[in-house]
């Protein structure tokens, strides 16, 4: 459980800092993402243990993926936090079964984005 | 041909999130969120089927494939000669190719630094899985096509390279199994 809420406060801090990044520093959404992705990526070098050290930096890496929306896409912040908690439920469902295959990180973002575009339509027909 | 890329990413969108449905199957508190999401999924593409166009950059097709190669190589290489972990390294390559357009202001420079970073995902697949360069640069090479297809579906939307690399990916194995 402790495990399940730290992936989902990685995942929405993640989301939120490369949109910030990407959409109101306008650096771009790759600058953005890899630049997420390397400070996830250096938590091996610190002393939290083994089994975080292995996740989280995957976690940083595939929220900052939700992040890399753009402002005409995603206009509301709230699409970006919503999808950042659907891809830390997905990637917590989901991490076993397709450890290591390039590229599932950005499919888990990309059905966690698309999933939260659809309850916005469902939900609020328009806006969310 | 029009819906092409769009069909391409239902198929492994829905291939996806079907083996992970199916592999939870006996624990109900992974299956219900998992049922919820997909039914969302489902809901997004039925009412949004078709309406993503955007407007592409110029068509540079084949400098696309070769940035695609020149990521998924150069990451894979990170990992396998120099022992970064797969995060790092399509981090470090993935910010080499954000900065290009930022020094060079050219289409191209856009182009290369999208296909560097969905070749770098691509890259990202550990040497065991992989087994050598030649099944990384197939990959790229089918994740760079499948840019080129979708250059004009979803743009904008978070994820989609990655979805394109894990197509390419997915196509490769798949071959390699059929064929070896």
């Amino acid at each position: 459980m402790m495990n399940f809420l730290l992936i989902l406060t990685c995942s929405v801090l993640s989301g939120q800092l490369t949109y910030t990044l990407n959409n109101c520093l306008n650096l771009g959404a790759v600058i953005a993402s890899s630049l997420v992705s390397i400070s996830g990526g250096l938590l091996i070098y610190t002393p939290v243990s083994e089994v975080l050290q292995e996740t989280l930096p995957l976690v940083i890496m595939g929220a900052s993926f939700v992040g890399m929306a753009s402002e005409e896409i995603a206009a509301r912040n709230r699409i970006i936090i919503l999808s950042s908690i659907f891809f830390g439920i997905l990637f917590y469902c989901t991490g076993v079964f397709f450890v290591g295959f390039g590229g599932s990180l950005g499919t888990t973002a990309a059905i966690a984005f698309f999933a939260s575009l659809g309850f916005q339509q469902l939900v609020f027909k328009k806006g969310f | 041909m029009k819906i092409l890329p769009q069909l391409i990413f239902l198929l492994f969108h829905t291939l996806f999130i079907g083996i992970a449905v199916y592999e939870s199957q006996e624990q109900l508190s992974q299956l219900i969120p998992l049922t919820l999401i997909t039914s969302l999924l489902l809901y997004f593409y039925l009412h949004n089927f078709s309406k993503s166009k955007a407007p592409a950059e110029k068509d540079i097709q084949i400098s696309t494939i070769i940035f695609a190669i020149l990521g998924g190589i150069t990451t894979f290489f990170l990992q396998d000669r120099l022992e970064l972990t797969a995060v790092l390294s399509a981090g470090t390559i993935g910010l080499f190719g954000g900065i290009l357009p930022k020094i060079i202001n050219k289409p191209l420079a856009r182009i290369a630094s999208l296909a560097i970073y969905c070749g770098a995902f691509v890259g990202m697949t550990p040497p065991v899985l992989a087994g050598n360069y030649l099944f990384i640069i197939l990959a790229s090479f089918s994740a760079g096509t499948i840019l080129i297809l979708a250059r004009k579906s979803f743009n904008g939307y978070a994820g989609k390279l990655g979805s394109i690399a894990f197509a390419g990916v997915s196509l490769v194995s798949l071959l390699s199994y059929v064929l070896l």
